[in-house]
């Protein structure tokens, strides 16, 4: 079991390092943050925190998620950690899985760490405060931020500078948070110009392929299973089977496992 | 027995470059093998494709029997290694970054002890990014020390050590080798070498130009020694009555006034009765034995 080393000695650096506990706070800010603003301006509703909270988690659960993980592996090459790592009887493999563990725990305990601490002062201060569903939307930032910790990674296993992970991981993090929509709809059009449609509706793949983008399945899920922030609109009036709390899940655990797969596959062939 | 290390027509090009080329070697179970080479000539391309951090462009390498590319964690499993060119973890103690190495080797046991073996007990609670380059190197060698290792790989073990440290190092790896660890390390530095290794092998321009002991290797270069003896009357005579001596090859008074005698092992008293008997006296001896250096140069003179 030699990805638990890995995964703990990852842990034990990143604890005494002062950029998770600053993540730490920054969290705890924007969490307590809002539900102190709520209670100075009197009458704070737990709807109305959710509602907020949710696009802001939205844009910064995957940034931490990305800070956290584009210098996994990258980040040890270029330190030379990585030869003592693998110095140690590890395969890459187990190296790659050790880290995800540890940094995925870390994120997750940066999170519930800022929300544990915020949902004892709003269980206090919020009159309709709802232990399951501020778990579940935890529950669910924390696999958004996954998703993209991940995403990072694999990156950070694929790429072989430091800065060709951070602008590759910030590409990705503006392209699937901001652009994702906004690109399938530039396909679309242009596929148009040579097909023209029948009718304004879009096409079912088109649906599907903005469905399945990382932001709108996480917000579908919030939306349709939590009540919190808006559905997105690509899902509101579309009656095609697939936009369904299922498919949102495995659309986000997708975007977290095959980028990890090729990234690693590129790892497991390259001299260090 | 199985050999420790055997390396078979490897070769390792970069582009047009050739790294290591066509190597073959086997290294016996229980001995310490000195790998010796300039900085460059291939060394640690060679010891980095044991560890598979790179992938030999063909030929393969085994360590006990496993193959290091295709099974390399059963081989890095009997292996205790120092690496080049490391980083450590950045926040981790010394201590921890014994820990880990002990929870990789699944060892239980204090990381002192190991830690005390390398003399840096009292670091070991201070971050291991604020040691010295020798403290680090020790830290590393504590962490190839964990779990009594078969077989021992350190590259440069000794770079970044004062001359104590680098002499407490090799006192530990002869501890390791009589515990009956095999030791394979390379170093461009010869009196390393030297003072602990059984075999050499020395590499140049990625080929392996020698193997052999180091006797061995003195006596391919020629078993010639040179004396230095001081006499109570130094004078230009000298040179030239023991130059007459059969086997001497060359005689000078050097700065110091001491009389320089390059001949063969043999012929040592007949050169020091020689100088004696005149009109001075012999007040002291040394004789140097050709170094390493020397031997390196001889062999690789050649394939310049």
């Amino acid at each position: 079991m030699s990805w638990q080393a890995i995964a703990r000695n990852d842990l034990r650096g990143a604890s005494r390092e002062r950029g998770s506990w600053a993540l730490f706070v920054g969290f705890l800010l924007g969490f307590g943050g809002l539900a102190a603003l709520l209670v100075q301006l009197g009458d704070p509703e737990f709807e109305v925190y959710l509602d907020i909270l949710a696009p802001g988690v939205g844009l910064l659960v995957p940034l931490a998620g990305i800070v956290l993980g584009y210098e996994t592996v990258v980040g040890e090459r270029e330190s030379g950690t990585v030869v003592l790592s693998l110095s140690m009887p590890h395969s890459r493999a187990s190296m790659v899985l050790g880290k995800l563990v540890g940094r995925t725990t870390l994120l997750v305990s940066v999170v519930a760490g800022a929300a544990f601490v915020t949902g004892v002062g709003m269980a206090v201060a919020f009159p309709a405060f709802e232990l399951p569903r501020y778990v579940g939307f935890m529950l669910l930032s924390s696999l958004y931020g996954t998703v993209f910790l991940w995403l990072s990674t694999a990156l950070s296993m694929a790429l072989s500078t430091g800065r060709r992970v951070i602008v590759a991981a910030f590409g990705a993090y503006i392209g699937l948070t901001l652009f994702w929509n906004l690109l399938i709809d530039i396909v679309e059009t242009v596929l148009f110009r040579f097909r023209p449609g029948p009718s304004g509706e879009p096409e079912a793949w088109a649906t599907f392929a903005t469905f399945v983008g990382p932001r709108t399945s996480f917000n579908y899920l919030l939306g349709s299973d939590l009540d919190a922030g808006a559905i997105p609109p690509v899902a509101v009036d579309a009656s095609a089977e697939f936009v369904s709390s299922a498919v949102a899940i495995l659309a986000l655990t997708a975007w977290a496992i095959l980028p990890v797969v090729a990234g690693y596959r590129e790892f497991r062939n390259d001299d260090l | 027995m199985v050999l420790a290390i055997r390396i078979s027509d490897v070769t390792k090009r970069y582009g047009s470059f050739t790294a290591v080329d066509r190597v073959d070697l086997a290294v016996e179970q229980g001995e310490v093998f000195g790998f010796l080479g300039h900085n460059g000539a291939g060394k640690s391309t060679m010891i980095n494709m044991l560890l598979d951090f790179i992938r030999p462009t063909s030929g393969s390498i085994e360590v006990f029997g496993a193959d290091c590319r295709t099974d390399g964690v059963s081989a890095r499993e009997r292996m205790g290694v120092l690496p080049e060119g490391y980083g450590v973890y950045a926040g981790l103690t010394g201590r921890q970054h014994v820990q880990f190495a002990m929870d990789s080797k699944g060892v239980e046991g204090d990381p002192l002890d190991v830690l005390d073996r390398v003399g840096i007990t009292d670091a070991a609670d201070r971050d291991a990014d604020g040691y010295s380059k020798g403290m680090a190197q020790r830290m590393v060698f504590a962490m190839a020390l964990v779990g009594e290792p078969e077989l021992l790989v350190l590259d440069e073990p000794t770079s970044g050590l004062d001359p104590a440290g680098a002499k407490a190092m090799r006192e530990t790896i002869l501890e390791e080798n009589e515990r009956g660890a095999t030791v394979f390390f390379s170093s461009h530095i010869l009196e390393q070498i030297e003072a602990v290794a059984d075999r050499v092998g020395i590499m140049h321009h990625g080929q392996l130009a020698a193997v052999d002991t180091i006797d061995g290797l003195r006596e391919k270069a020629g078993g010639e020694t040179k004396l230095i003896v001081s006499v109570s009357d130094p004078d230009e005579s000298l040179p030239e009555t023991v130059e007459g001596i059969d086997g001497v090859e060359s005689a000078r008074i050097n700065d110091e006034q001491q009389v320089e005698v390059t001949c063969a092992k043999h012929v040592k008293m007949d050169v020091l009765l020689a100088l004696n008997g005149q009109n001075s006296e012999v007040l002291d001896v040394t004789t140097e034995e050709p170094s390493l250096e020397d031997l390196f140069v001889e062999y690789t003179r050649g394939s310049e």
